[in-house]
């Protein structure tokens, strides 16, 4: 148990006040009923099998936040990083702010974050390994970094930052409530050592001392919409109409009736930002592409025969058809292996199936992980003659049919698990459906262009024609074309129609990232232009035979930078920072100029 | 009820002295020598079939050469090569990390293979 100081000052310990039944959510305060079995249990703290007698203990708790008084003198961080020995690139909590007006009349609003301990905790279900538990007892979200095994999707999914990924201990950790704390009556580190009485904290929807309001909202505070979080607001000082982050976040906020963000800037010079294309999301950017190209790839080589395409029968071609099916188990497992070690804990990659009921993450891994089985069985059986011939004639057949089919339908649902991923309330601009039309578009598109390809090339050699069987493969990725390009016309209109984070990322691609996204735009409609001409004019084999390779390059490079864009424009709801601190300009800056080598400054290197 | 573990809390949670003293001679003994060595071989076993169970059609590359003519077989043991090795260091990772977790620094008593294999009833230190 906590060992409490030998005179803990009142403003420490945990009040003991009257409640509602139900908070503003409709959830119960009371987080399980008297007689529950879950009750009466230990948290195990460090070992420690003692149980807290707190009378509130089975009520949500959540944090009180005065802006009011905030002074932002980051005491609140420090007590955080003291109590719980974090590194100096870590923080559980943090202290972020707004500013607006003009000289003399300038205004600063200063916002300090923890987790919220929401009812709906996403990052409890988005979590693959099941590291996240809500627990009964004030209504904590812990989470175990032995568990975790550093994908930080919970990162991505929480609209407030809370969850902290640690890139050199390889996994996520956040704030635990100071639960210790909280079993031996005394009030979270952070609000113990908020000096301007800004900070507290207790159970949920109560009115703390010297507090007259209880509002869910706050200017720069994300809506409590998305996970319905425990944390309530009083800011009645007067604000400017319009306030700004001080960090490079492309964000402003409208204060009267709070009502939300909007990009702030428009008409920005456009440019390459070839530079910011690079993140650490890159491995996500060859996994998906390549796990796209090998399902569409394997679906054209598995159905085309059945459809007419009989030139992509095994018979046809003995060598260029088990180089295309093995070489399709080699870039999955390729793509698979990157993905892997993007992972904070890569040996610990089998944890990923631990949330199929929950988590997108766990439903992705398993979709590829069925379709890479099937595609291994098809190989064995079909690619391996000599394996077949093993079993009967029949038996064989029918395997070879089944793995195929059962193929087909994983890849299918993997990529659609795929999708799901992204669609996340926090991040705007992936939070549509232009993500599976570009999904199963690349499918189409990278699929036919290797299947094509190589069986052009295959044709050539044996001297064959080539022309009339690559029509229905051109066919099939101009309509990935049509499908990607109709996806990203209407997320264009979404984003230029909503406000916020949408809309600041629609500013980012058209301004910083501007000169990249208008060439990914044509080379889309340029590929789709020389398919066209492919389809039409089939007399004109030789310039057929150049437009082939014309189309399929543009196709490539559309599809990567379209990928890297997607990962690279993305602004998340998250708190506003300060000039230095959460500010991923600065930390690109101090990539840049070395700052990272002092750990003081807390940003390190981006290795992930 | 909590069970008795086979595997002991770890000699850094032992702070007295004499009782650690006790512990180191025990840990030397030839007896808990051996059953570390065969917790390493129990640990090698579950994640290399855990990491096949998940990549075997990596390794169907190899046997691919069987397919095709002569002159592709160098295409797949570019493949196969840097699968390996990823392979290998995934698989070290993960027997390095049970093995510090459940075996170094600890005294294993009877039943200590089950638990290590099916992680069940592990202590919490």
């Amino acid at each position: 148990m906590f060992q409490p100081r030998p005179r803990e000052p009142a403003y420490a310990l945990l009040a003991r006040v009257d409640h509602a039944r139900k908070n503003r959510y409709g959830q119960a305060i009371e987080t399980v009923p008297k007689h529950s079995p879950l009750r009466n249990q230990s948290l195990n703290i460090n070992n420690d099998s003692a149980i807290g007698q707190h009378p509130d203990r089975y009520k949500q708790h959540g944090f009180y936040f005065t802006a009011d008084n905030c002074i932002a003198c980051h005491a609140c961080e420090a007590a955080c990083s003291e109590k719980n020995d974090l590194p100096a690139h870590i923080a559980f909590r943090s202290v972020g702010y707004i500013e607006g007006g003009a000289y003399p009349a300038y205004q600063r609003l200063n916002i300090s974050m923890a987790c919220n301990h929401c009812d709906d905790p996403v990052c409890l279900k988005g979590c693959p390994t099941r590291a996240y538990t809500k627990f009964a007892e004030y209504g904590a979200v812990l989470q175990d970094p032995d568990i975790c095994f550093g994908c930080g999707y919970c990162t991505w999914v929480c609209p407030y930052n809370a969850p902290q990924l640690d890139t050199q201990a390889g996994h996520v950790s956040k704030c635990n409530m100071c639960v210790d704390r909280l079993e031996a009556g005394l009030k979270p580190a952070c609000v113990s050592a908020c000096l301007a009485g800004a900070l507290d904290f207790g159970v949920t929807e109560t009115r703390p001392a010297n507090r007259s309001r209880l509002d869910s909202r706050i200017p720069g505070f994300p809506t409590p919409d998305i996970t319905h979080p425990n944390i309530r607001f009083q800011q009645t000082r007067s604000l400017p109409e319009e306030m700004r982050r001080p960090d490079s976040m492309p964000l402003k906020y409208m204060t009267k009736n709070n009502a939300g963000a909007s990009a702030d800037g428009a008409a920005a010079d456009k440019r390459w930002g070839f530079k910011r294309l690079s993140t650490r999301e890159n491995p996500l950017v060859v996994f998906t592409l390549v796990s796209q190209l090998v399902i569409g790839a394997f679906l054209i080589l598995f159905l085309g025969p059945m459809a007419g395409l009989t030139t992509l029968s095994a018979d046809n071609h003995p060598v260029a058809w088990p180089l295309l099916l093995f070489g399709l188990i080699g870039a999955q497992t390729l793509a698979l292996v990157l993905s892997t070690l993007h992972l904070g804990r890569p040996h610990r990659f089998y944890r990923a199936f631990n949330n199929l009921k929950y988590s997108p993450v766990s439903r992705e891994v398993a979709g590829i992980a069925v379709f890479y089985n099937f595609l291994g069985l098809y190989a064995l059986l079909g690619g391996l003659p000599m394996v077949s011939a093993l079993l009967a004639d029949g038996l064989s057949a029918g395997l070879i049919l089944c793995s195929g089919f059962g193929a087909s339908l994983a890849g299918l649902v993997a990529l659609y698990f795929m999708h799901s991923i992204y669609r996340i309330p926090a991040r705007p601009f992936w939070n549509h459906w232009y993500v599976l039309a570009a999904f199963y578009g690349n499918m189409l598109t990278l699929g036919g262009v290797i299947i094509g390809s190589v069986f052009i090339a295959a044709q050539i050699s044996q001297g064959l024609a080539w022309l009339d069987e690559t029509r229905l493969i051109a066919a099939i990725i101009l309509a990935g074309l049509c499908l990607e390009g109709l996806g990203l016309w209407r997320h264009a209109i979404y984003l230029q129609s909503h406000s916020g984070e949408s809309q600041a990322s629609h500013y980012q691609q058209c301004g910083p990232f501007g000169k990249t996204y208008w060439l990914r735009n044509y080379a889309i409609i340029g590929a789709a232009v020389m398919l066209i001409i492919y389809l039409l004019a089939p007399a004109l084999s030789g310039l057929n035979l150049l437009l082939w390779p014309a189309a399929a390059i543009t196709i490539i490079i559309s599809a990567v930078l379209g990928r890297a864009l997607f990962y690279a424009v993305v602004i998340p709801t998250t708190m506003p920072g300060a000039f230095f601190w959460k500010n991923k300009g600065f930390e690109e800056h101090a990539r840049e100029s070395g700052l990272t080598q002092t750990t003081e400054t807390g940003i390190l290197a981006d290795s992930h | 009820m909590k069970h008795k573990s086979a595997i002991s809390r770890p000699l850094t949670a032992i702070e007295n002295n004499f009782e650690r003293a006790v512990f180191l001679s025990n840990y030397h003994s030839s007896k808990q020598k051996y059953r570390r060595l065969k917790a390493k071989c129990l640990l090698s076993i579950k994640h290399s079939l855990r990491g096949l169970l998940f990549s075997w059609p990596l390794y169907l590359l190899p046997l691919s050469v069987l397919a095709l003519p002569e002159n592709f077989k160098f295409l797949f043991v570019l493949f196969l090569i840097p699968g390996l090795s990823v392979s290998a260091m995934i698989l070290q990772k993960g027997i390095q990390e049970d093995y510090r977790h459940m075996v170094k620094d600890r005294l294993l008593e009877c039943g200590y293979l089950s638990q290590i294999l099916f992680k069940k009833n592990l202590p919490d230190y």
